[in-house]
């Protein structure tokens, strides 16, 4: 095939994918319910989540995890 | 290729077509010396590589490097499914390879193999799109399809062209 036969094929092809960017998005909203109800049914919270949190080595747990999602996100 | 984005298919098929030589000095580089019959196949697949990604392109970002790492991975990929042919001593064959290398704008058909082994319509509609260089519409109208079916079939030909292309590794 010419390679200008193929480059009139695709400029009349005007179907686009979609951006990775969305994708992630759209990805991430769909799943994160998912994973906390599988968390909530299957592992559960600790029987004594209240009394951790107060201790600060539990909740630096979360921030530890957040701070590694947050820049992995953006 | 903003324009090309925002739907602009004039500017589109511009930026394609001016890429094409560049792509083409982009694969003679990467292959080193001597006449290469696979550098339009290269092209090829390097433009049908560039337009099914084309919304990955970051375009705060320069075009070009990201071209250039396109043509990089494709002629890699070519090297790898041509078993390395280009590292073969050359200088008994340089006549007749010479012979060989094709006029600029025709390739070993490469794509056309595979386009061989798409779909009785998605070969159609793409033959027709491109090598008759009819209209959408007329397509259409010639195949007994409605506008979009032939969009569709269009743009899921092509993917497919791409991923038999891959499929040979």
């Amino acid at each position: 095939m010419r390679t200008d036969d193929l480059i009139r094929a695709l400029a009349q092809d005007g179907q686009k994918g979609r951006p990775p960017g969305r994708a992630l998005s759209m990805a991430l909203v769909a799943s994160l319910p998912v994973a906390l109800l599988l968390f909530l049914v299957i592992l559960g919270p600790r029987p004594d989540f209240a009394t951790a949190l107060e201790n600060l080595r539990f909740p630096l747990k979360f921030v530890l995890t957040l701070a590694l999602a947050v820049p992995a996100l953006a | 290729m903003q324009a090309a984005n925002r739907g602009d298919e004039r500017a589109y098929r511009q930026l394609l077509t001016e890429l094409a030589p560049l792509l083409r000095a982009m694969v003679r580089r990467s292959l080193g010396g001597g006449g290469h019959a696979d550098v339009e196949d290269i092209v090829q697949e390097c433009l049908l590589a560039i337009h099914l990604k084309r919304q990955t392109w970051d375009e705060s970002l320069p075009l070009l490097p990201w071209v250039g790492a396109i043509a990089r991975n494709k002629t890699i990929d070519s090297l790898r499914r041509r078993g390395r042919r280009t590292e073969v001593p050359i200088e008994p064959l340089e006549e007749v390879l010479a012979a060989e290398t094709p006029a600029e704008g025709l390739s070993t058909g490469e794509i056309d193999r595979a386009l061989a082994a798409l779909t009785t319509r998605q070969q159609a509609v793409v033959r027709a799109v491109s090598v008759d260089g009819i209209s959408i519409r007329e397509t259409g109208a010639k195949l007994a399809m409605s506008e979009g079916a032939v969009r569709v079939a269009l743009h899921r030909g092509l993917a497919a062209l791409s991923a038999m292309m891959r499929k040979d590794q």
